[in-house]
């Protein structure tokens, strides 16, 4: 490629861009550089009458002028295209020669500026370029990442906050519940030690054994706060069989058929729970189990035949630390059931059964 | 057959192709180069390429409509650049011409054939696209202000509207509906037609994944349902935001959902969906030239049989434009957008 120097102007020929420098001609701050600055004064009325070609023709060529370049003044050939209110010239130092011109059209067509007015007058709006439409796809790219990672630690740190809530609820349980329970054991203890009464002694026994279920339903909460369940269809029927071997004192009536369900192993949790509730508190001696089905769920009715639940009440029993009556135990047992159904995306609720008694209604999921 | 070696013809050459129809079109069109055009010869030939990709795909996929559709979208783009629709015209057929050289009489008839769609389809066809944000909407008001407030770069504001509404008790998924899909198109439509720059459109598209992001303590605190969904981008894509909106609506709805940018090795994702188990797993690409990485992942995951009844759906723009696209590459199922694979997936799932 010839060598050429390729410049952007305004109408007044204020230099705005420079486009191509191979001479080095343009070494001075572009903010107020005219192009008659750049032109020895020898030739001046020249160059007048090359702008004033260039803003009348709107083209220009074979001009030779006297340039100031830095190490010398020399002679130059210019060209001047004028589009748009822009003009573009071109400047060569060997004879004129076309193909040095169409160098300086390339140059300006592809308009990549190597220096540009800072003044905000002449300040031409870039184009953007593939290099730049490159860059902005990057950036995309990176705040894709981002977003990404964003998403991931946003869902990791809801199952941290349900943990939390836990950890909270442990600590909760720990100091009260448990306190209480140690309370009561050791004034029994003292009690017994002054009358010898063996009343205190049952007393011991009772509260020792609340504080075992305590634990225990520690155990079962740890599976309901732990992150994600591990859901996987499981056989109903079997594992409500199962649960109802424990109680050899009631009579089941089992209506169901072979339906599979989405939970985890939590499931036997549930149904223990339910049916302790009805025996414990209900102090029913038969129980009635049966379902529904929908389209797309499955509604387990556990009913038994004892006290029922009242109105009142109906709404608190799933709230954690209720506790009814004397018979009152742990108080987590259906917060339990109700939290666990949640996790497997269906529901609990209670309504009064029919002479007597309450129905815990159980909406799971089909596998 | 056929159409497999020309599409392979197509990009093996696509260099020199690109460079002929070029030269061709300045041949041919020497008024118009005396003006203007030379400046544009380097984008011009860029632009045939991406012509010469979507043709490539088009063929390999022996989808007319994809290469119809495609051509639509750029015939828009073109005249909004000053490049009417007779000269856009004649541009195609100067490549058809230039890829003629490299193909024997009965590839030329199926380039014939696809060109001459394409060229009947934007005579007959041609509009200008109108806007998305249309006063039906239900969320018109918010969805105007929101892009407003993104065509002037103030993305704080942005976000307050939105995290203000959704505090007002705006439901997430209607945001996400009424809200950002129709301002994400909308975008896409004001870059199209040469309202807005790249920089502009990139800007309006991170600021929304961000707002998006501001919005998923509230998605994520949704009840579980459990069942599973995993989402992933093919290939280098860019366009990441349409699935991530599919995978959050799955969120919403109940479901445990996972999400796996581009540019995740095919290996991370099947060794994800071993372990997770998912119910169904959503792909997408919005750029035909990855239709190749999405055939090659489903076939993988397919491969692997670990779970039959785990269903895969597809989604994006080349799924959009042609509807029988996802049983050639193999997929269950398609959805236009994200209530859609909602649906399928409730209803292929009992």
């Amino acid at each position: 490629m010839k060598k050429n120097t390729t410049i952007l102007c305004d109408e007044d020929f204020v230099i705005m861009e420079v486009l191509q420098d191979d001479y080095n001609l343009i070494t001075q701050d572009l903010v107020t550089l005219t192009f008659l600055k750049i032109v020895d004064k020898s030739c001046l009325n020249s160059a007048f009458k090359f702008q004033q070609e260039v803003n009348r023709n709107n083209i220009a060529f074979n001009w030779e002028l006297n340039l100031i370049f830095p190490d010398e003044t020399g002679k130059s050939y210019l060209a001047g295209i004028k589009e748009d209110k822009k003009i573009f010239l071109i400047i060569t130092r060997q004879i004129q020669d076309i193909s040095q011109f169409i160098a300086g059209v390339q140059n300006l067509f592809s308009r990549q500026p190597i220096v540009a007015s800072q003044s905000g007058k002449h300040k031409l709006l870039r184009k953007t370029t593939d290099k730049d439409e490159n860059i902005y796809e990057e950036f995309t790219r990176i705040n894709n990442n981002l977003v990404n990672l964003h998403r991931e630690l946003s869902k990791k740190n809801v199952i941290l906050e349900k943990q939390q809530k836990y950890l909270e609820l442990i600590n909760r349980i720990l100091r009260h519940d448990l306190a209480n329970h140690f309370t009561v054991i050791k004034s029994a203890v003292n009690l017994f030690n002054k009358s010898k009464n063996m009343d205190f002694l049952e007393e011991i026994k009772l509260h020792v054994n609340k504080g075992i279920m305590l634990i225990r339903n520690m155990k079962q909460l740890e599976a309901v706060f732990s992150a994600e369940p591990d859901l996987k269809p499981r056989n109903l029927l079997s594992t409500i069989k199962l649960v109802i071997s424990n109680y050899q004192n009631i009579d089941f009536e089992i209506e169901l058929q072979e339906i599979r369900i989405l939970a985890d192993e939590g499931l036997e949790i549930i149904i223990d729970n339910l049916i302790r509730n009805a025996v414990r508190h209900g102090k029913t001696e038969k129980i009635r189990i049966s379902s529904e089905e929908t389209d797309s769920t499955v509604i387990i009715k556990i009913a038994d035949f004892g006290k029922g639940i009242p109105d009142e009440i109906k709404d608190k029993i799933f709230t954690e630390s209720f506790k009814a009556g004397a018979s009152g135990n742990t108080g987590l047992g259906l917060f339990i059931v109700d939290r666990m159904m949640q996790n497997y995306g269906g529901s609990v609720q209670v309504v009064d059964n029919q002479p007597q008694g309450a129905v815990f209604l159980l909406e799971f999921n089909k596998a | 057959m056929l159409n497999l070696t020309l599409a392979q013809k197509i990009l093996d050459n696509q260099d020199k192709i690109a460079a002929e129809a070029v030269n061709l079109i300045y041949e041919n069109q020497k008024d118009l180069i005396k003006n203007y055009q030379d400046q544009q010869k380097n984008k011009s030939i860029r632009d045939t390429k991406y012509h010469l990709n979507y043709l490539a795909e088009a063929i390999e996929a022996d989808s007319k409509s994809l290469f119809l559709d495609y051509i639509e979208w750029a015939a828009v783009i073109m005249e909004n650049i000053g490049i009417d629709l007779e000269n856009f015209i004649k541009n195609l057929l100067n490549t058809r011409d230039a890829i003629a050289e490299y193909s024997d009489e009965k590839e030329l008839e199926i380039l014939n054939d696809f060109f001459y769609a394409a060229v009947n389809n934007i005579r007959s066809n041609y509009k200008r696209p109108l806007s998305f944000l249309v006063r039906e909407n239900s969320l018109y008001q918010t969805a105007s202000s929101y892009l407003e407030f993104l065509l002037n770069s103030d993305r704080h504001s942005a976000s307050k509207l939105i995290l203000q509404s959704v505090e007002a008790g705006l439901p997430v998924k209607d945001i996400y509906q009424e809200v950002f899909q129709p301002v994400q198109r909308e975008i896409g439509r004001l870059w199209q037609i040469n309202k807005i720059s790249v920089a502009q459109e990139h800007f309006c598209s991170a600021a929304t994944q961000l707002v998006m992001s501001q919005l998923y303590p509230y998605i994520f605190s949704t009840r579980k349902n459990g069942k599973r969904f995993v989402a992933a981008s093919v290939g280098n894509e860019l366009h990441e935001i349409g699935l991530r909106m599919v995978a959050d609506f799955f969120e919403m709805a109940g479901w445990d959902t996972y999400y796996f940018g581009a540019n995740t090795p095919s290996e991370s994702i099947i060794d994800t969906i071993k372990q997770i188990n998912p119910d169904l797993i959503g792909l997408s690409t919005t750029i035909t030239y990855n239709l190749k990485n999405l055939k090659e992942l489903i076939k993988a995951i397919k491969a692997e049989k670990f779970n039959l009844k785990t269903k895969i759906i597809v989604g994006g723009y080349p799924f959009i434009t042609s509807p029988d696209l996802w049983k050639k590459i193999g997929a269950d199922g398609y959805a236009p957008d994200a209530e859609n694979a909602l649906k399928f997936a409730n209803n292929s799932l009992h």
